[in-house]
């Protein structure tokens, strides 16, 4: 469902992104993995095109999708959470959630897609005339993915979904983002750190070391191969 | 230099810090590693007074600063970054390496208002050594993501200290301000200072650090040489399960 080809990109003279080439399976949870610098948010902005795009092609669903503004890319089903839970702090929770689906016309399903990201956090519903900024840390998350939800996409790409959150917390997370492809039928690309918990839940990973793809098998193979325990004692050449 | 005795904390039902024991060398680096949730920025905030453990005690220079509040324990010399890089938007580099010279609260504001008496080539030194190749008055808001890192770095750096605490200094940087930080990281240990610092990085950790403490679920599961260390199945383990 998702291609990317040859891809090469950066920002401006920065070539981080170094002919890196893979496709996921409609209806999978893929890691993107790898060390400080390897590229792997550079990699799912790329796709977002947030960044520059030196070389390469992006095919979503067989259809051309390299650099498109990210607006079109959220109306053919491709939603973006970025790192670091970014909410608008001074707006509800609601207004939050209704602005992932701005360019949805037709109110009725609005409705719909705001109920069933109610259905998924509950706690959302609850707490939906709030402001914003009052949530916290795991509410802040469940938010930003919900608002990726309001555009029913079709493929959800997350960035360090866990960051600063209790392992506690991070255990659900993980959880609800199974939930969340049962549910929404959607394809999942995650970069992470945490790999420990998330690869008992996702299917495929791929290694990224300095902008390429040095490793990827399904996670049960992966977390027993060598090149993959080189790359996190630090001894990948 | 800093002795970490005992330590427990508890946050509700998650203990997250379940007895955690060990000395930081000084004139050296030290890495604290282990996955989220393994208690190291806990850590972090129990030697700087955010938090107050439920039990043991820190250390610092033969002093017991266990209960004493953050800005008498960075008075004393220790001093930090955080994970989230917080600048002042509206204030400019220059004054945010004011700000941070002197450890007497009173000087803080003195020093950012006395601007005509600013020898200026010293604080556009400092932007040279750290790479910031902006003008001493731009803007914080102004700066990218790595300069950012890069200024806070600097300012914890230029706060009169003994100690220095980063809190993954090259999380979410690209190859080539990594490579400045760990440049500058090595140059400062030769210097003599006393790093300790947390990352997930290890090639990083391999180049930088003299000793290794990895933790997991809150307990030192092992500590010694990089080598060591890295090598110990254990730690493996930890960040990617059995």
């Amino acid at each position: 469902m998702l291609k990317i080809e040859n891809l090469n990109a950066g920002y401006h003279e920065l070539h981080v992104i170094k002919d890196v080439s893979l496709e996921l399976k409609r209806g999978s949870i893929s890691v993107l993995m790898g060390p400080n610098g390897a590229g792997k948010s550079t990699l799912l902005k790329s796709i977002f095109s947030i960044t520059d795009i030196f070389s390469g092609e992006v095919l979503f669903e067989g259809e051309k999708i390299t650099g498109l503004p990210a607006h079109t890319l959220l109306q053919k089903g491709v939603a973006f959470v970025s790192q670091g839970r970014v909410n608008f702090g001074m707006l509800s929770v609601m207004d939050n959630l209704m602005l992932g689906a701005h360019h949805v016309a037709d109110k009725k399903e609005v409705k719909k897609r705001l109920e069933k990201v109610y259905d998924q956090f509950p706690i959302l519903r609850e707490r939906q005339k709030e402001y914003a900024f009052s949530l916290s840390g795991g509410q802040q998350q469940m938010l930003a993915i919900g608002r990726a939800l309001m555009s029913e996409p079709k493929l959800l790409l997350m960035d360090e979904p866990s960051l600063g959150l209790a392992p506690k917390l991070v255990k659900e997370l993980f959880a609800t983002i199974v939930d969340i492809r049962e549910r929404f039928q959607t394809t999942i690309l995650i970069v992470e750190h945490n790999l420990k918990s998330l690869m008992e839940f996702a299917d495929y990973g791929y290694v990224l070391v300095q902008g390429e793809v040095v490793a990827e098998d399904e996670c049960r193979n992966l977390k027993k191969s060598d090149i993959m325990q080189k790359v996190f004692v630090g001894t990948f050449d | 230099m800093i002795q970490v005795k005992d330590i427990k904390k508890r946050f509700g039902g998650v203990e997250a810090i379940k007895g955690s024991h060990f000395v930081i060398p000084e004139k050296s680096i030290t890495a604290l590693i282990g996955p989220n949730g393994a208690g190291k920025t806990t850590l972090f905030d129990i030697i700087t007074g955010f938090i107050t453990p439920d039990q043991g005690n820190i250390f610092f220079e033969g002093h017991d600063i266990t209960k004493k509040h953050p800005f008498e324990i960075a008075n004393m010399g220790v001093s930090r970054t955080f994970q989230q890089v917080r600048l002042f938007k509206y204030l400019t580099l220059l004054e945010h390496l004011r700000m941070v010279e002197d450890n007497e609260d009173i000087k803080i504001i003195r020093n950012l208002w006395k601007r005509e008496k600013v020898d200026r080539r010293q604080y556009e030194d400092i932007l040279e050594k750290f790479g910031i190749e902006r003008d001493l008055d731009a803007l914080a808001s102004e700066l990218s993501y790595g300069q950012r890192k890069l200024l806070d770095l600097a300012m914890a750096v230029r706060k009169p200290h003994k100690i220095l605490l980063l809190d993954e200094p090259v999380a979410g940087v690209n190859a080539v301000v990594q490579e400045r930080i760990e440049d500058l990281l090595l140059k400062m240990k030769e210097e003599g200072e006393t790093i300790l610092l947390i990352d997930h990085d290890m090639r990083f950790v391999r180049k930088l650090a003299d000793y290794v403490i990895a933790l997991d679920a809150g307990v030192v599961l092992v500590e010694g040489t990089p080598e060591k260390v890295l090598a110990d199945k254990r730690v493996l383990e930890a960040y990617l399960g059995e």
